[in-house]
């Protein structure tokens, strides 16, 4: 039988800085795959701090932005309620200070005087409006909520059996009403797993400084800031959840890699899920319901 | 026939009072014991009233991924 040029099972692509996979347990007409495509290139065209006119860079260039898109307004809303629940140390007007690290539009890694700060953010329906010496990054949430837009997208066109993995922040309804399996990858050695679960509709994502981290001047940078002091012993690798939202797993996978121990099973209820926290030395701890087969050394 | 009660009963007070320290202190090193394979009350120096979170002593271990570089990893990228 020949296969229909108009029907597509899985695609590969690039997109906000990351790989994109969609893989399909049905047939999907090929034209479907594309407005998903395009869904994700105009939310990388309004909200990417890299992109000189997204809305994201004028409010960074102006320090405000009239009449927001509810989009808009309800991003800004999600990053402020972060900076909530975790007593600051998430933080989306962190952009500024990635910047002055080297994280900027040309990925030049090459840190500059630190000429800016996190700072504070107000949002009405007409305006938001930041502080002079801070600029915005949504990269805490964007990809979680993103994946959330196109599984939507996908449910509303009646398609049922599929994945969304956007850099590890994945979403899976289910192989045919079978659960699906993942790895996770080790921040110790991405060649190696430490473990695996099985998900059904449910969201899994990671959140560490193992990737997009860069050292200048004998000094380590990564793309995750703390700005709060916190009190820990031990240094957290990695974190790993689970949950129904990819917007949740996203943004509590990196709040809880930013906060305090006190505060983790705060953002777990706030957010609704389950966590694993990898440390530096090899141990974790978890949430009783975090679902993986984890590998343990006897 | 009061005092002699008295005199009895002081011998006896002191014998229980002794039975349960000791019961205390077996306690203590029985849940000591009990605890020291493989969960610790507090990791990361809080201290932890969640019960529903687990702290775990053993170390992660790895396998060869099955999936390098495709869709079914749970990575930070």
């Amino acid at each position: 039988m020949k296969n229909d040029p108009n029907l597509i099972r899985k695609i590969k692509f690039r997109a906000i800085g990351t790989n994109w996979y969609f893989e399909f347990f049905e047939d999907v007409q090929i034209d479907l795959v594309s407005r998903a495509k395009d869904i994700i290139e105009e939310f990388e065209k309004k909200f990417s701090r890299f992109i000189d006119t997204s809305f994201v860079s004028q409010l960074n260039s102006d320090k405000y932005f009239n009449n927001p898109d509810d989009e808009f307004f309800e991003l800004i809303k999600i990053g402020k309620d972060a900076n909530k629940v975790t007593n600051g140390s998430f933080d989306i007007s962190i952009g500024g200070i990635l910047e002055d690290r080297g994280y900027d539009s040309n990925y030049s890694y090459i840190p500059k005087d630190n000429r800016n700060q996190v700072g504070n953010v107000s949002v009405t329906k007409g305006e938001i409006r930041i502080s002079p010496n801070s600029r915005i990054d949504l990269g805490g949430l964007g990809k979680g909520y993103l994946v959330d837009k196109v599984k939507n997208f996908f449910l509303k066109n009646n398609i049922k059996y599929f994945l969304i993995n956007a850099g590890g922040d994945i979403y899976a309804t289910s192989d045919n009403k079978e659960k699906i399996r993942f790895e996770l990858e080790s921040p110790f050695e991405t060649s190696e797993t430490i473990g695996e679960l099985l998900i059904s509709n449910s969201a899994i994502a990671a959140s560490s400084n193992s990737k997009r981290n860069w050292s200048y001047g004998g000094t380590e940078y990564g793309h995750l800031v703390q700005t709060n002091k916190l009190i820990r012993n031990k240094i957290i690798k990695s974190v790993y959840t689970f949950g129904n939202k990819c917007l949740d797993v996203d943004i509590a996978a990196t709040c809880i890699f930013l906060s305090e121990v006190g505060l983790y099973k705060k953002i777990s209820s706030y957010y609704n899920v389950q966590y694993l926290i990898l440390f530096e030395d090899g141990t974790f701890t978890k949430s009783e319901g975090y679902p993986a087969e984890l590998y343990l050394n006897k | 026939m009061k005092n002699e009660n008295v005199k009895l009963s002081f011998p006896l007070l002191l014998g229980v009072f002794i039975l349960v320290i000791g019961i205390g202190i077996s306690l203590v090193f029985i849940s000591y014991a009990s605890n020291s394979g493989n969960v610790e009350a507090t990791v990361d120096g809080s201290n932890n009233n969640n019960t529903a979170q687990q702290d775990i002593r053993k170390t992660i271990s790895t396998k060869s991924s099955n999936n390098k570089g495709n869709s079914r990893r749970n990575d930070a990228s």
